[in-house]
């Protein structure tokens, strides 16, 4: 699998940059069994370049085992892995060079200072500058505190050691497993700016997080895992608009529910108080005001509602706590 | 390679507890010589000349071999079971492995830094040792050296170093397969230490046995082996070496041996650690 980067028309990403939609990381038929227990079932995801991917899952849908298998910790029993043009099955050491990743907590030495771990991690990817210790460990505010052993660091400390790790080589796709994690709020905003800054430099991000407003805010598209299955994929708007309602409130909200339940394209009239919910296509508002005037309703609200991704994940999931 | 050794390297040397085990292997080898030294003037004429032919040069050198070779074993162990098993309880084999880095590059490494510091193992208490002999010397008013020393001498130390070096490794990596597989230094250690023990009561039940088979089997065992280069074949000159009783196992044989246990080890961890996933921290 020599060449499996796909080039596609240069399109207008979600942020309004403009983005190479080249698939960087392509997981076809992702599969892993313990036993009768299959964690992971033939999981299909693309993540294109500049993007901002996440992934999202209730707890034990098999997030974490998906990222471990990309990044070659743990053996698929099925299906094929190809990053940055590489297979990563086949030829690890080349479709991983170019990856920077935490997976969980970040792990790292505890008798280690902060310093002598980044060295440890450049000596096993080899030609890191060391030039590069000191703009990671600014990039992620570290400085002046490097030498401190990293067992004596607290948790958001060693989520930052984390993320620095993860770009001392400069890595073109970018793996952070719930990299807000142990951080107190002010952290957490520090971290989603981070990953936008990122973000906005280029950078090819997949961001696992239980935190869906911070996936909402940081993420172009998403894919969303229950049960090792992925039950819905794609971007965060088109997604998020697939639940959208209409409201509506008249003068008379009993008659305009009459009226509009006999209306072909409205698919769901609910009533609730003075207000009326419609499912509806988003392109019919002025349709609709039309047939309300016909029938001498005076509108005084018209709005679209779109669910937040935390509703969209509650339905799409069944419900199931923990993301 | 060379990178990851030096990644590894960077790991043993920072690691304090490897700076411990020297300091007690060293500590040991000190205590013990002085406290002979010191008890020279209180003992009968021939165990006086026994313990100052033991704590002068060329001595004092086999002493040390067989000091290494009961405590340096034991401490290689566990300091070679703990480096594979606390990547597992630390889980800092997830950073390291998703580098990309092969996982028999890595295992390689890592056993290749641990086989430097194990001569360290060997070499620096020789080394202290010689040092600690000169001043013992002058205090006892006995001759800095006795002997020859020539390149024929020089030979045999490096033969004894390299006997006492493959002592003390065959334990080492004994552990470092059981803490692998075991995913934990504790396993390793325990393994090590328990195999240890176990042989010597298994090597005396099938001895009284005195069948054929058993008697066999009791000369495939490391421990067996270990002892006999250690205490009939690890001499320097005509020092520390005596002659070996009928029955004692053949120095090819015994090496044979241990370095079949060595190699079976090191296939094993290979293939261990290239096939098993790595999950998270223990």
């Amino acid at each position: 699998m020599a060449t499996m980067i796909e080039r596609a028309p240069r399109a207008i990403g979600p942020r309004g940059s403009e983005v190479v939609p080249e698939v960087v990381l392509r997981a076809t038929g992702l599969t892993k069994r313990y036993g009768a227990r299959t964690v992971v079932d033939g999981l299909d995801l693309e993540v294109r370049r500049g993007e901002v991917f996440g992934f999202l899952g209730p707890n034990g849908a098999g997030k974490t085992t998906a990222m471990a298998m990309i990044l070659g910790l743990i053996a698929p029993h099925a299906g094929q892995i190809a990053i940055l043009g590489h297979d990563a099955l086949t030829d690890r050491e080349a479709a991983l060079r170019r990856v920077g990743a935490i997976v969980e907590t970040p792990t790292y030495y505890p008798y280690l200072s902060g310093l002598d771990n980044l060295r440890v991690l450049a000596l096993a990817r080899g030609g890191v500058p060391k030039e590069r210790f000191a703009t990671v460990l600014n990039l992620v505010g570290l400085k002046g505190r490097e030498r401190d052993r990293f067992g004596a660091y607290s948790l958001g400390m060693k989520q930052r050691l984390g993320i620095a790790g993860a770009l001392l080589h400069e890595p073109e796709l970018l793996i952070l497993d719930e990299p807000s994690n142990g951080l107190d709020p002010a952290g957490m905003v520090e971290m989603r700016e981070l990953i936008l800054r990122l973000a906005h430099e280029g950078q090819t991000i997949v961001l696992c997080s239980h935190l869906l407003a911070e996936v909402q805010q940081v993420c172009d598209r998403v894919v969303i895992l229950a049960k090792g299955r992925a039950v819905a994929q794609g971007e965060v708007a088109t997604l998020l608009s697939q639940g959208a309602q209409t409201v509506l409130r008249t003068d008379d909200p009993i008659r305009s529910e009459m009226v509009l339940r006999g209306v072909e394209w409205i698919e769901g009239v609910t009533r609730e108080g003075d207000t009326l919910l419609l499912t509806m296509p988003p392109d019919r508002q002025f349709a609709l005001g039309h047939i309300l005037a016909e029938h001498g309703l005076i509108v005084g609200e018209l709005r679209r509602k779109e669910r937040d991704l935390e509703a969209y994940f509650l339905s799409i999931t069944g419900g199931e706590a923990g993301a | 390679m060379v990178s990851l050794i030096r990644m590894e390297l960077l790991k043993l040397v920072k690691r304090p507890m490897t700076w411990v085990l020297l300091i007690l292997l060293h500590g040991g080898i000190g205590f013990s010589t002085v406290v002979a030294a010191l008890g020279v003037r209180s003992v009968t004429p021939d165990v006086r000349d026994a313990i100052l032919r033991n704590v002068t040069l060329p001595g004092i050198l086999p002493q040390t071999a067989t000091f290494v070779y009961i405590f340096g074993s034991i401490m290689l162990a566990i300091l070679a079971a703990s480096s594979i098993g606390s990547e597992y309880s630390w889980g800092t084999l997830r950073p390291i492995l998703a580098t990309g880095i092969p996982r028999g590059r890595f295992l390689g490494a890592k056993l290749l830094a641990l086989a430097v510091v194990a001569l360290g193992f060997v070499v620096l208490p020789m080394l202290m040792s010689a040092a600690l002999a000169v001043p013992l010397a002058l205090w006892l008013d006995q001759p800095l050296m006795t002997g020859t020393v020539d390149l024929a001498w020089f030979g045999q130390l490096a033969a004894m170093i390299g006997r006492t070096y493959l002592l003390i490794v065959v334990p080492g990596l004994i552990a470092f397969l059981v803490g692998l597989a075991g995913r934990s230094q504790a396993a390793g250690i325990g393994a090590a230490l328990g195999i240890m023990i176990g042989e010597q009561i298994v090597a005396v039940l099938l001895t009284g046995l005195n069948l054929g088979w058993s008697r066999a089997v009791v000369d495939l065992l490391p421990g067996q082996s270990s002892a006999a280069i250690n205490n009939f074949y690890n001499g320097l000159g005509d020092l520390g070496a005596a002659p070996p009783p009928p029955g004692t196992l053949s120095e090819g044989q015994a090496l044979l041996t241990l370095g079949v246990y060595s190699l079976v080890c090191l296939v094993v961890a290979f293939l261990v650690f290239r096939r098993r996933d790595v999950r998270g921290a223990a």
